[in-house]
């Protein structure tokens, strides 16, 4: 493609070329390609550089948008069915003993539930499945656990039935141990919460610091270069990262966002509560990094294969995606 | 000398050995100690052939501790036998050893079993003379020179005897503390002070009937007030109050769980010495046990009125939606507390005037409020009486179980009998019995299904006297004579069988029957009696029947000693069986049809609406049906139901007739139907009631539909006040203990948003209601004055939908009338419109917001869809928008 054309083009998606850069695409068709590719699929970038197009393409995989178009109470109904179904799956693989509500008699002792939350009132539950619902205490032991528990979502309940049923151990969805570590031949600078108004590029944030020698940087909940919907999950190379937000669960259950985040994980669901007029927020596909903004001190946890680093201005993070080292960047 | 006082408390000390200290009252008003040396702990060991053995290592591993081993003989208690067993008897020189020396015995495998070796040395002690709690005790002894007790008599004991028994002069002081907190939470002891205790007396105390102790200076003291400079003075003066008076019962609201383990923490922060006991040595403690917390004063019974008055709620002699004092107070007392609140009270501390002596006298009537409660509504009469029977003192009866009741009275007869009683079980032995319920099962009363519907002709009410207690005796039922055996066994429905009283009379039976002998007696003299020696008596027949009743429950308990599941299958096999050949009695007659029957009861429809005809019948069916009883267990008309709203099982309500001097009284009677429950708001539990008035007073159910649908169209309509639709929930504890998400809470995080110096705390009733919304449940609670200023509206679906008709939707299909008559007309119409008389809701094309999915045919509504994908009435659903109905919703872009 010409000179011309190719800014042109480029100018019509929103994005200005450097000279280095406009050479490289003419020079390599492909180049141009795929940087094309790059900014129609979501990628946003003011002006694309030599550094930008050497960058590892950003796709994004997943957004979980609110319906489009209308719905049916079928479909509603459907839907939550097949989240039902989907959950139980994953769970019957962790769970003995199982039995469905309607089977419970008086003489049944141990035993193991699969169901979907109807209320938490912090000392019993009353839970539903397929055939019908019923009411369980918690034992007292489990009261740190109990306390994430959201309405409507689907966990796995070991029972023992004395006087009354009694749940003795509360087990999540989960993702599984022993994942093969995702990798990308990239780094990335994670950042969230800027000021409105503060000059947030590259070559600011660089001059503080790079030690993983990122070309990338990906900013959550602000409207600046590189910001993606929120939630969403993207992938560079073979690793799927998560921006989310998780500042309602954060209130509700009084933990550090990234704890938050942790025990959204382990539910499998980004929102375990039904909402007609959103889609299913369930996490089919499990990230390898997940970054959520902060409000207080800045953190990372690493959970079977998944690292969750939550940020905040002027802190943010420097990620090795092949290593997955990390090192804290400040601006202050 | 000789001393008699009604006795409190018993414990024992170690000097030079065991000395038993016995502590009470005289009639006179002094208090007492009285001191008994020369009794020695002792248990029982069954041996093998190995006795020298046995003493050779009790000598060797614990030397002088123990005192003596003699061999005895003493029959077994499970199993019928003839021949007693020869065992060793092993005295000790030190109760609080005795599980060592048990244990060790048990690891070294040198005895087959042990007995007796878990009996708490002042029951084993009490047991052996004869004592029994606050029963009046004459001591015979010589003057005691100690200082180690602070009582007005003190007396070397050297022989007991039982007095007669007389009215008690005890003295009760009653406490109530105020703390000021750092943070808006639980206050803590460990931080936070006490700044006023306020104590009432009865009798008075010098002259006072209450004093209030405030720590700070303050001009206006008189003798009702007292301050000081630091709460450490101030609490030092508490304690010589105590000392001083020497109150025999320490009572409070709430006194366990918070005055009584706050004052003891308070008063070791203070390094103040907490003995405000009888004895000079012993430190008064608190300790927690589960979630509660049990106060230990020496010498003295500490009460908490809070306790008696859930037992009283628990076991349906008070019928009270709220617990707070200044509620119950109202009801029973008809005077409320003091109007101060929990957030001004660090407000009013500060103030110098009007508000801080608001703050005094709002203390002073707590405490004044909780004796009250005690002494004028006889509380602790019903306690006295048990602990009199059953031999246990007044704080183990207050604290303890029914079993430990039951097992004190078996120590002392299987003893008295030649009998040895078993440890207590350990938590193998539950797990066994817990597994051989599960098995063999625990077969409980018979209940006869019964016919429901509404019973316009009069229904007899006939019960058995005394009904498992005559099994235990008719049957000679007991562990000591269970057999397989003997020749002339009675054998029971079951199949269990037990010797005949001729070969041997049950140690159980024997004591039941004695009871019931008792207790007859004691119904006779209350005809003569009158004023606080009938209110005694009437206390003491309760007891006594009570324990009677206690002995079937205790047999089929796993925890229990004595715990024979044999023993408890057999005595509801015969009880079932009884009511079963009662029930063909009656039926075989042919003229009247057993409408009910339960345990020990059955209710007789009599083809009649006269009650002096009904009442005659039903003795000829009384005659008719003990005739064929034969005298072993006898029934006995109770009253007659004019009308009868039978629901199902356990679950009725009539307007009953009891014959009383010639009269016949009425009176509502409602079983299994919660007409006062906390979570329901008034509308609901006035509209049941005025339902069951019209269906029991005129009979005319259709009316009473009526009545139900004007006030669901009330409710749609918003016609009903706001103030009948608030439910309240209590705030037990501070906000971030709270796990999940409850109605009430998230109402309080709201209010404190708005403005967190007017938002209930901690210890507050929350009042709230559910208005509409698109939100959960729980987001939809407000405060109903918030409510009204902005106009939010009721959501009348969940009040119709939630409060009133799940007990209402039961009363009126008992009386046959079904679903579709409740809520009219075909399947397609809703509940609403049939009440409205409108068509159909409109169905609109599309809704682009929608509140959540309503059934389609009986218009219930759901934040989102079942698991099954339809409504519980198999409806189908639709998405709702205030009025609007569809089948499709398209969410408008953001």
């Amino acid at each position: 493609m010409e000179k011309q054309e190719l800014i042109r083009k480029f100018l019509s998606l929103g994005c200005m070329v450097d000279q280095d850069a406009l050479q490289a695409m003419v020079d390599n068709p492909s180049v141009a390609d795929r940087a094309l590719q790059m900014i129609t699929s979501g990628q946003k970038v003011q002006t694309i550089t030599l550094q930008w197009l050497n960058h590892q393409p950003v796709t994004i995989i997943q957004t979980f948008n609110k319906i489009n178009g209308s719905i049916t109470p079928d479909d509603v109904i459907r839907s939550v069915q097949k989240r039902y179904d989907s959950m139980r799956e994953t769970l019957s693989k962790q769970m003995q003993n199982m039995l469905s509500i309607n089977k419970i008699s008086p003489k049944t002792r141990n035993f193991s539930l699969i169901s979907m939350i109807k209320e938490n009132n912090g000392n019993s539950i009353l839970v539903e499945d397929d055939t019908g619902e019923a009411r369980l205490s918690l034992k007292k032991e489990l009261s740190d656990k109990s306390k994430f528990l959201v309405e409507d979502e689907v966990v796995g309940l070991e029972c023992e039935q004395a006087e009354g049923i009694v749940v003795g151990n509360i087990v999540w969805p989960d993702i599984p141990l022993g994942r093969i570590v995702a990798k990308a031949d990239s780094s990335c600078i994670f950042a969230a919460n800027v000021p409105d108004g503060k000059p947030f590029d590259s070559e600011y944030v660089f001059s503080f610091g790079n030690p993983t020698n990122s070309k990338a940087f990906f900013i959550t909940n602000t409207p600046a270069v590189n910001t993606f919907p929120d939630p969403c999950m993207v992938r560079i190379g073979d690793v799927k990262i998560l921006f989310l937000s998780c500042t309602e669960y954060t209130k509700t259950w009084d933990v550090a966002p990234e704890v938050a985040c942790l025990n959204l994980l382990k539910k499998r669901s980004l929102d375990p509560r039904i909402n007609l007029a959103s889609a299913d927020m369930s996490l089919s596909d499990i990230p390898d990094l997940i970054v959520c903004p902060t409000s207080g001190e800045p953190a990372v946890l690493n959970y079977k294969g998944t690292t969750i680093i939550s940020t905040s201005y002027p802190v943010c993070w420097s990620a090795n995606l092949k290593t997955r080292e990390t090192f804290k960047i400040s601006m202050a | 000398m000789d001393v008699e006082f009604q006795l409190l408390d018993c414990d024992y000390i170690l000097v030079d050995g065991v000395v038993v200290r016995l502590f009470g009252r005289t009639k006179e008003g002094e208090s007492v100690c009285a001191f008994f040396r020369g009794y020695d702990p002792y248990f029982y060991a069954q041996h093998k052939d190995n006795i020298e053995e046995i003493k050779g290592f009790l000598v060797k591993k614990f030397g002088k501790l123990v005192k003596k081993v003699d061999i005895v003989e003493r029959f077994r208690p499970i199993g019928y036998t003839q021949t007693k067993t020869k065992m060793l008897k092993i005295f000790l020189t030190d109760p609080s050893q005795t599980p060592l020396v048990r244990d060790e015995l048990l690891k070294a495998s040198l005895v087959q079993e042990i007995f007796e070796a878990d009996i708490l040395f002042k029951y084993r002690f009490m047991a052996d003379h004869g004592i029994y709690g606050m029963r009046w005790l004459k001591v015979t002894g010589t003057p005691a020179r100690t200082d180690t007790v602070n009582t007005n008599i003190k007396i070397n004991a050297e022989k007991f005897e039982q007095a007669e028994d007389q009215l008690p002069n005890l003295r009760y002081m009653s406490v109530d503390i105020e703390t000021l907190s750092e943070m808006e939470d639980i206050p803590n002891p460990k931080n936070d002070k006490i700044i006023m205790v306020a104590i009432n007396f009865h009798p008075h105390f010098d002259g006072k009937k209450s004093i209030v102790l405030i720590a700070k200076r303050y001009k206006n003291v008189n003798s009702a007030i007292a301050a000081f400079r630091t709460e450490k003075e101030m609490l030092e003066e508490f304690a010589k109050i105590v000392d001083t008076y020497d109150p025999d019962v320490i009572t409070g609201y709430n006194l366990n769980d918070f005055d009584m383990p706050f004052l003891l923490t308070r008063m070791a922060e203070n390094k103040i010495s907490r003995v405000i006991g009888r004895c000079n040595q012993k430190a008064s403690f608190s300790r927690k046990i589960g979630l509660r917390h049990r106060n230990d004063i020496c010498g003295r019974v500490v009460v908490d009125v809070y306790e008696l008055i859930r037992e009283s709620i628990g076991k349906g002699l008070l019928r009270l939606k709220r617990y707070g004092l200044g509620d119950v107070s109202k009801a029973l007392l008809q005077e409320g507390k003091l109007d101060v609140s929990y957030k001004d009270i660090p407000k009013y501390w500060e103030d110098d005037g009007v508000n801080f002596e608001k703050l005094i006298e709002y203390s002073r009537k707590d405490s004044e409020l909780a004796l009250r409660l005690l002494l004028e509504k006889n509380m602790l009469d019903k306690f006295i009486e048990i602990s009199k029977v059953c031999g246990l003192l007044l704080q183990d009866v207050l604290e303890g179980g029914e079993a430990q009741r039951v097992e004190n009275l078996l120590l002392r007869e299987f003893n008295s009998h030649g009998y040895v009683i078993p440890l207590k079980p350990s938590d193998k032995e539950i797990m066994r019995r817990i597994d051989e319920r599960e098995s063999k099962g625990l077969k409980g009363a018979l209940v006869l299904d019964p016919v429901t519907g509404l019973h316009t002709a009069c229904v007899v009410y006939l019960d058995f006297k005394s009904m498992y207690p005559s099994i235990f005796i008719a049957y000679n039922i007991c562990p000591t004579t269970l057999t397989t055996k003997a020749d002339d066994n009675i054998k029971t429905p079951l199949g269990t069988e037990f010797v005949s009283k001729s070969t041997k009379l049950g140690v159980m039976p024997k004591i039941v029957d004695d009871l019931i002998k008792e207790r007859d007696g004691i119904k006779g003299q209350m005809f003569k009696a009158s004023g606080d020696e009938r209110r005694l008596l009437e206390a003491k027949q309760l007891a006594l029947k009570y324990m009677t009743n206690s002995f079937y429950g205790y047999t089929g308990y796993v925890r229990a000693r004595m715990y024979l599941l044999d023993v408890a299958n057999a005595i509801t096999a015969c009880g079932r069986d009884i009511i079963q050949r009662a029930k063909h009695v009656v039926e075989d007659s042919k003229k009247y049809t057993v409408v009910y029957g339960d345990t020990d009861s059955i209710m007789v429809k009599i083809d009649t609406m006269d009650l002096d005809q009904a009442f005659s019948t039903g003795k000829e069916i009384e005659k008719t049906i003990n005739g064929h009883f034969k005298g072993t267990i006898e029934m006995k008309i109770e009253n007659v139901f004019k009308t009868l709203l039978i629901m199902g099982k356990k679950r009725y309500a009539g307007t009953s007739y009891e014959k009383s001097n010639g009269e016949w009284k009425e009176k509502i009677v409602m079983k299994g139907i919660e007409t006062v429950r906390r979570d329901w708001c008034n509308l609901t539990s006035d509209t049941l009631l005025k339902v069951l008035e019209i269906v029991l007073g005129e009979q005319k159910p259709k009316k009473a539909l009526e009545y139900m649908r004007e006030i669901v169209k009330k409710l749609e309509k918003n016609e009903i006040p706001v103030e009948e639709l608030v439910i309240t929930k209590g705030m037990s504890k501070a906000l971030k203990e709270y796990k999940g998400t409850q109605p009430h809470i998230e109402l309080v995080k709201k209010m404190r948003k708005r403005s967190a110096g007017t938002a209930p705390s901690l210890g507050d009733r929350i009042g709230f209601i559910i208005i509409r919304g698109t939100q959960i449940l729980s987001e939809r609670a407000e405060d109903p004055d918030y409510a009204k200023q902005h106009g939010m509206k009721v959501d009348s679906k969940y009040y119709i939908e939630n409060q009133i008709l799940p007990p209402l939707e039961r009363v009126f299909e008992a009386m046959g009338i079904s679903k579709e008559e409740i809520f009219g007309g075909g399947k397609q119409r809703m509940l609403s419109d049939i009440l409205k008389g409108v068509n159909t809701k409109p169905t609109v094309d599309s809704l682009n917001a929608v509140d959540g999915m309503v059934c389609s045919k009986c218009d219930r509504s759901y934040r989102r869809p079942p698991l099954t994908g339809k409504c519980n009435c198999g409806g189908e659903l639709l998405f709702f928008s205030g009025d609007q109905r569809s089948k499709q919703f398209t969410p408008l872009k953001h």
